[in-house]
Formats: C-alpha cells, sequence, structure tokens
C-alpha cells in the first residue's frame, strides 16, 4: 500500500508511579486516517502529546517521512508538519477567521512590516476552494459555532503546512449534522494526500471513517487492524480486555411514586420556555434533546446557578426559593455540571479537597477541620466509586477523564443528595467508566435518590432512564416510558 | 492500607515523592543554604542580636503579608496595603490625644478591616478587577493620610503603647513575638477552618467552588479583610516603633509583602500557598538585605539584587512547573 509516514520505536514514558507509554511501536501510513482508540488512562492522550513537542518521551523515538523527530516545544512540532485539533479549540476568539488562520506567518510589505491582506485573501480562497469551504472572512472567531471552529482550526493548519494531523476527540461537542461535516472535511484531506492521526471514544465513528484502528490499553499497544477486517465487539473487547454486560440493569424497582421534585412553568428570556415537569424518588428521568435544546441552561437554573423571570420550583411539596447553589444543596439538590474541568473540579487541589468541599461540616469537629475524618471519609467514597487514584494527595489535574467524573460524583455522594443532576456525565470518558457511571447512578437510584440524568446521546438516554422527557428549543415537546423505540425518540427530538 | 485499586499496582495511599518534597520545602531549603553561606562569610551575621535583630525588621512587613498571602490565594490582588499602614499608623498616634491607645489599636483595626471590606465589596459585588481596586483605594488612602496628617508627622502620645513595637518579653522582642504568633493563627486558619479551605478553593476554580456550594462573595471578601486586618495591624507595630509617622510611611511596602507571598510558593494564579511559606519569604528577603548592609554594600545596588532575586527564586519555580 502507501509509503509509511509516521514511525514510532519503543517508544516510553512514565509519570511518577505511572507508566503512562510502554514500549509502543506503531506505523501511520500517507494519507490514511488512523484511529486511536484506547479507554481513558489508555496513553492515547500522552502518545499525542510526545508527536506534537508537548511531552519529551523517556526513551524510543518517531521519525516523520523518515527523517528522526526530536520537538523540544508544541511550536517546533507545528513548524514541521505535525497539527493538533484539540477538543477544545485553540483559537483566539476575538481575531477573524482570516487573522487567526494566518497567525503566526502573517506576510508583510517590505516598508514597516505592514500586514499584506491580499495576499493572505488570496491564499484563504485557494485553500478555501480545494476543500469546498465556505466561511466568512472578516468574522470573529468567537461568533462561529463550534463547527465553524474547528473548521477554521483545520484551515490553520493546512496554512500551515500540516502535513500530518492529529485531532483529539474532535467530535464531542459537535451536533450530528456538524459531526457529518467534518467527516466530509476529514475526506477531502485525505484526498489531498494529508495523514490524520484521530482519536476517540466513539465507536460508531470508526467505522465511517477510520482506515486502521489501533487500540491502547494500560499503555501498551494491543493491536492495530485494518477496519475492514473486524467488528465493533473486537474492538471493545481489545479496548477493555474483556466482555461487557450486553444490557444494563433492569430499572430499578423500589420506584415509589413520591413526588420529590416538582418545576411549575419556568421561563428564562426565551432559552426555557413553561418548563414543568415532576420527578420522583428513586427514577432516573432522562431529558434529552440536540445541543442548543436548554438541558443544561435548565439544569443551572433548577441548582440556583442561572437566575430565571418566572416559575416556581417545589421540593417534597415544598415551595424552594432557590436563589444560589447553596439554597439548593441545602435542600438536598446536587449537580454534576456539563463541563467538569471548568465547572466541577478545582484541578491544581489534591483529590481528597475535591472530594470533601461539598460537607466541610462532615469532616469537621467544632470548626476545625479534621485531616483523620477527611481521609476517612475520601477513602470510602473513592473505594466505593473505584476512583483509580495513586494517593489521596493526588492532584486532579492528573486524573483521566473517567476517574475525574467520578471524582465529581463522589463529591456529591459526600453531601447525600435526594435529587442529583447530571449533565452530560458521560462526556468524553471511555466506555468502562461509562458503565461504571451508569451503575452509580443505578445503585443510587435504587437507594431511592432521584436521578435527573441530562444527556444528548439518544441510545444512553433509553438505556438508563426509567423515563424520557424530550426537549427542543427550550420546551419540554414529550414524554416516553422505558421501552420506547429509540426511533420514535430521534424522531421527536429532531421534528422529524 | 486495603484498598482496591484496579489495573495499576499501586495501594499505596501516601507515597511522597522526592520531586513534591523539593517543589513544597524548596524555598526553606533555598532559605536554610543562603544562611549557611552567608554566616560563613559574615562573621556578623550568626549571631542572636543580628538574627532578632533581622527578625524585628521584618514583623512589619511579614505581619502585613500575612494578609497579602490570602488575598494572592484566594484569587485577588491588593495594592493598597501600603497606603493603609501609613493611614492606620498615622491615626493610632494622632487618636491618642483623644482616646486611650488601646482604644486607638481598637479603632484602627476596625478602620483596616473596614477598608478591606470595601476592597472585597468592590471586587466580589461590583466585579472590578482586584488590583484596579485597590489602585483606586491605594490613592485615596495615601489622599486621606495627607488629609489627617495634613502633611506633617504625627506623634504619639502615650508611652505604654510604645511597648507594642519596642517592648521585650524574655529577651525576644514584642514585634517578633506578634508576627510569629500571627503567622501560627492564621496558617492555623489557613489549613484547618472552613475559612482556609474555602480560600483556597475560591482561588483554585472560582465557578467550581460556587457550584459546590461556597458562599464565594463572601469568602472573597474575607480575604480582603484580612489583608486590611493584618495591614492594620502592621501599622500599629510601626507607629509604636517609631511613635512618629510621616504621611509618606509604607510607601512600597505592599510591593515587598506581594514579593514575599510569591517567594514564599504562593501561586499568583490562587488556590495555592502557605502562611508559613510567606514568612520564609520575608526572613529571605530581609536576610539579603541584612548582608548586603553588613558587607556594607550600597543600597541603590540592594534594589537591583532584591528584584533578580524575587525573579530567580519565582522564575525557577514556575519554569519547573511549566516543564512537567
Amino acid at each position: 500500500m502507501q509509503e509509511t509516514f509516521i514511525k514510532v520505536n519503543n517508544l516510553c514514558k512514565s509519570f511518577p508511579g505511572v507508566k503512562a507509554l510502554n514500549n509502543i511501536n506503531l506505523e501511520i501510513k500517507k494519507g490514511e486516517v488512523h484511529v486511536l482508540l484506547g479507554e481513558n488512562g489508555a496513553g492515547k492522550s500522552t502518545f499525542v502529546k510526545i508527536l506534537s513537542g508537548v511531552y519529551k518521551s523517556d526513551s524510543g523515538s518517531f521519525s516523520l517521512d523518515n527523517s528522526e523527530c526530536n520537538f523540544n516545544s508544541p511550536g517546533e512540532a507545528f513548524k514541521n508538519g505535525i497539527s493538533v485539533i484539540y477538543q477544545e479549540t485553540s483559537l483566539i476568539p476575538k481575531l477573524t477567521v482570516i487573522q487567526n488562520i494566518f497567525l503566526g506567518i502573517e506576510y508583510t510589505k517590505k516598508i514597516f512590516s505592514i500586514i499584506d491582506n491580499k495576499r493572505l485573501l488570496k491564499e484563504y480562497k485557494e485553500i478555501c476552494n480545494n476543500l469546498g469551504f465556505n466561511l466568512p472572512t472578516n468574522k470573529t472567531v468567537k461568533t462561529l459555532g463550534i463547527a465553524e471552529q474547528k473548521m477554521v482550526e483545520i484551515l490553520k493548519s493546512l496554512v500551515h503546512k500540516a502535513k500530518f494531523i492529529i485531532m483529539d476527540e474532535p467530535t464531542d461537542s459537535l451536533s450530528k449534522t456538524e459531526i457529518e461535516h467534518l467527516f466530509e472535511i476529514i475526506y477531502k484531506l485525505k484526498k489531498e494526500n494529508i495523514t490524520i492521526l484521530y482519536i476517540t471514544h466513539n465507536l460508531e465513528e470508526v467505522f465511517k471513517i477510520a482506515d486502521r484502528i489501533t487500540v491502547f490499553r494500560d499503555g501498551k499497544k494491543v493491536n492495530t487492524v485494518s477496519v475492514k477486517d473486524i467488528r465493533m465487539e473486537d474492538i471493545v473487547n481489545m479496548m477493555i480486555g474483556m466482555d461487557l454486560p450486553k444490557t444494563l440493569a433492569n430499572p430499578s424497582s423500589k420506584q415509589n411514586k413520591k413526588e420529590i421534585l416538582k418545576v411549575d412553568n419556568v421561563n428564562k428570556d426565551g432559552i426555557i420556555k413553561n418548563v414543568s415537569f415532576s420527578a420522583y424518588c428513586g427514577e432516573i428521568l432522562g431529558i434529552v434533546g440536540l445541543i442548543g435544546a436548554g438541558k443544561t441552561e435548565l439544569a443551572r437554573i433548577i441548582f440556583g446557578s442561572d437566575k430565571f423571570e418566572s416559575g416556581k420550583i417545589f421540593i417534597n411539596n415544598k415551595f424552594c426559593n432557590i436563589k444560589s447553589p447553596i439554597d439548593a444543596i441545602n435542600a438536598g439538590l446536587c449537580m454534576v455540571p456539563e463541563d467538569r474541568k471548568r465547572d466541577g473540579l478545582i484541578l491544581k487541589h489534591e483529590v481528597y479537597k475535591n472530594i470533601t468541599i461539598s460537607n466541610l461540616k462532615k469532616i469537621s469537629t467544632n470548626i476545625v477541620l479534621s485531616k483523620k475524618k477527611e481521609i476517612d471519609v475520601s477513602k470510602n467514597v473513592v473505594e466505593q466509586l473505584n476512583i483509580k487514584i495513586s494517593s489521596l494527595d493526588q492532584i486532579t489535574r492528573e486524573l483521566s477523564g473517567g476517574n475525574q467524573q467520578k471524582l465529581v460524583i463522589a463529591k456529591w455522594l459526600i453531601a447525600e443528595p435526594k435529587i442529583l443532576i447530571l449533565d452530560e456525565p458521560t462526556r468524553g470518558i471511555d466506555i468502562g467508566s461509562k458503565y461504571e457511571v451508569y451503575k452509580i447512578i443505578r445503585e443510587l437510584a435504587g437507594n431511592g435518590v432521584c436521578i435527573i440524568f441530562i444527556s444528548s446521546e439518544v441510545p444512553e438516554i433509553m438505556n438508563i432512564a426509567d423515563r424520557i422527557l424530550v426537549m427542543k428549543k427550550g420546551e419540554i415537546i414529550d414524554e416516553f416510558k422505558r421501552g420506547v423505540s429509540q426511533i420514535k425518540v430521534m424522531n421527536t427530538m429532531l421534528g422529524v | 492500607m486495603r484498598f482496591k485499586i484496579k489495573n495499576n499496582g499501586q495501594k499505596n495511599f501516601l507515597p511522597k515523592l522526592k520531586g513534591s518534597l523539593i517543589k513544597k520545602y524548596g524555598i526553606l531549603i533555598g532559605f536554610l543554604f543562603i544562611s549557611i553561606v552567608i554566616s560563613i562569610i559574615t562573621p556578623n551575621f550568626l549571631t542572636l542580636k543580628n538574627i532578632l535583630n533581622i527578625m524585628k525588621q521584618s514583623s512589619i512587613i511579614g505581619t502585613m503579608a500575612i494578609g497579602t498571602t490570602f488575598v494572592i490565594i484566594g484569587g485577588g490582588f491588593d495594592i493598597s496595603v501600603g497606603s493603609l499602614l501609613a493611614l492606620t499608623s498615622a491615626m493610632v498616634l494622632g487618636l491618642q490625644s483623644y482616646i486611650p491607645w488601646y482604644l486607638a489599636v481598637v479603632v484602627v483595626l476596625l478602620v483596616g478591616a473596614f477598608i478591606g471590606f470595601i476592597n472585597g465589596v468592590l471586587t466580589a459585588k461590583v466585579k472590578i478587577v482586584a488590583i484596579i481596586v485597590t489602585l483606586g483605594t491605594m490613592t485615596i488612602l495615601r489622599g486621606l493620610t495627607y488629609l489627617y496628617t495634613g502633611g506633617y508627622p504625627v506623634i504619639g502620645t502615650s508611652e505604654s503603647f510604645q511597648f507594642i513595637g519596642s517592648g521585650v518579653i524574655g529577651g525576644i522582642p514584642f514585634p517578633i513575638i506578634i508576627w510569629i504568633v500571627m503567622v501560627i493563627f492564621w496558617q492555623f486558619m489557613l489549613s484547618k477552618t472552613k475559612l482556609g479551605r474555602y480560600t483556597l478553593a475560591l482561588g483554585g476554580n472560582k465557578e467550581a467552588s460556587r457550584l459546590s456550594g461556597v458562599p464565594v462573595d463572601f469568602y472573597l471578601i474575607m480575604t480582603f479583610v484580612i489583608g486590611g486586618l493584618m495591614a492594620a495591624l502592621s501599622g500599629i507595630i510601626y507607629a509604636s516603633r517609631i511613635n512618629s509617622v510621616s504621611p509618606l510611611a509604607g510607601q512600597g511596602y505592599e510591593l515587598d509583602a506581594i514579593a514575599a507571598t510569591v517567594i514564599g510558593g504562593t501561586s499568583v494564579a490562587g488556590g495555592e500557598g502557605t502562611v508559613v511559606g510567606t514568612l520564609v519569604g520575608v526572613l529571605l528577603l530581609s536576610v539579603i538585605s541584612n548582608v548586603f548592609n553588613l558587607l556594607g554594600v550600597q543600597v541603590y545596588i540592594q534594589y537591583v539584587i532584591k528584584g533578580v532575586t524575587i525573579l530567580a527564586v519565582v522564575g525557577f519555580d514556575s519554569y519547573s512547573r511549566f516543564r512537567r
């Protein structure tokens, strides 16, 4: 087939206490879409960071187009044609599309280094035409949608002569149409003979775009296979090293029909319109909808972190004037926010501090925090949720996504909630952790906690929820019981 | 320790790594190292008299820097404390003509806390950036000090009051005792109480703290109140020590306090730091200037050296962090 473009030899990298990469050998061929799969903590991110010059490997080497690479910084890798597109965009929001794309290689006229806008525009148009892009050039990036921002990033890589583009879970924050658009772009890039390393958790995507797949597990390469010769179940087995249970546990039978939460006619300037619903003890209420349907906004309103215009919230049949998260927590209502890194955790703090922050009373004697109680309480919940950490003193930033998510849940277990809202709790975490999160949620519901599970993934909601509310454009448009067909929910959600 | 962790063989919950030890005690080790070197090259350095002298000189900035530490850990910044020292020290002397000195002390502490409260409210509620808020109050406070003093030095009338700055208990100057007691007290508050934990959380990630049920505005204001309180206390020590305060007092002290805090390992980004670290930071700066005094180095050069020290210590720290 094609020639080898990237060749990785015996790459190793260790962090204190963890062997992140163990003797990785890998070949990526020119012009292929190579998908890298693995659970969180399998070493994918470390691998990417070494290729892109963020980390240095302990031993081993890699070469690009037969020349040995030894990058000291991401900038150096970028100059050598390796470009990374991360989950979060790395563009400058206040600059225009063109300014972002040509950042770093502004062509200047000879006098006074005036920027040669004409030349920029000409080159931009050429590249756009090649790829069939059509982006407004003079809009600032912050006014663009996330998919368009991803396009800008891809264009930026191309302008900078990228030969190898690494995409780190690029579809995580994209809607379905946006994802398809991205895939079209990937096909086009492939035609331009650009090599792509694509990292994802979503197995369905793999079959749409991949040429070959490499699976990592626990810092080692399990195998590299061609996508034609493999079934999805085989990939899952490779990733987790065992068979998954086919279905989740049955819905909690303990559901008693005791209403615990009632949301009555809540409105917020056009984002949330006349939303009313009830939720019961021991039930898992799923709220599903496209991105932008107002799910997150609704959750934030109920939790008191955003203000709203009109409407009432009742907890245990009592009117509850929730004006801040503190009020909500005091009423027994907790929320796992959508963006765990930004809103859920203090990344620079130790694990135990993140766990106990929600309920310092529990670990205090009089007003003094007791280290012993704190360690006991944290250890307990870490054990309960099977959070993988090297010590309770470990810095939260170092944990993998799945473990960080479990940590946010652990925090709320300490606060002993009666109602727990989880906003996209499985976003960006690996399959193994996903199932563990489902299991935890099931157990909580089994203990009588009312769970509100928000997600934009229909299959997930179908699997976990006892009852499903569908949101669209700020309204609840339908309600389904468990066992409804996936197509029906999908159609309602999309408005077909 | 029985503990189930899948897939990675570590079962130990408290592995203290060498790297983190150096990170944690790096400043202290550096400080001790410098002290040893200095005591070898300058024989006058390691005498009890000289050491007490260094500490006595450090006590004013040291007390002030405790407050600065809280403010910076909480994610704020306070450059008004130098001017606050001027106002409070002038007031504590001036008020002695009307009320007993101990009442004057109480009034001045309240003034400090109140100014801190204003700084806090402007930052937390009005949402002005902290450095701009305190730039404003810094200017106002300096103006108030001129208005209060009329531009002339204020002289104290109470002799008992002078004990605070000049008294000695068991051979140890009283300002040192105040300073050390304050360091112990506030370090305890920082690491062992809700106030401290919430301050750290707030500086570490304000939004996550808010969504975890931390009353973030209240604790942000509290850090500034502590900043004001400690500045007032340092003003009291200052006034009592020389018993005469000019309206120019305390200029640049806020910068020394910030420098010491940062050298002591407090992250300028907030969320990390210790009061004890700041103590070491203050001592480090004092020791350096003391040595240059002993060696007879020109004062002007001392400024340069001080600046380089700050950049070297903090630069080393943040560079090693970045490289990780």
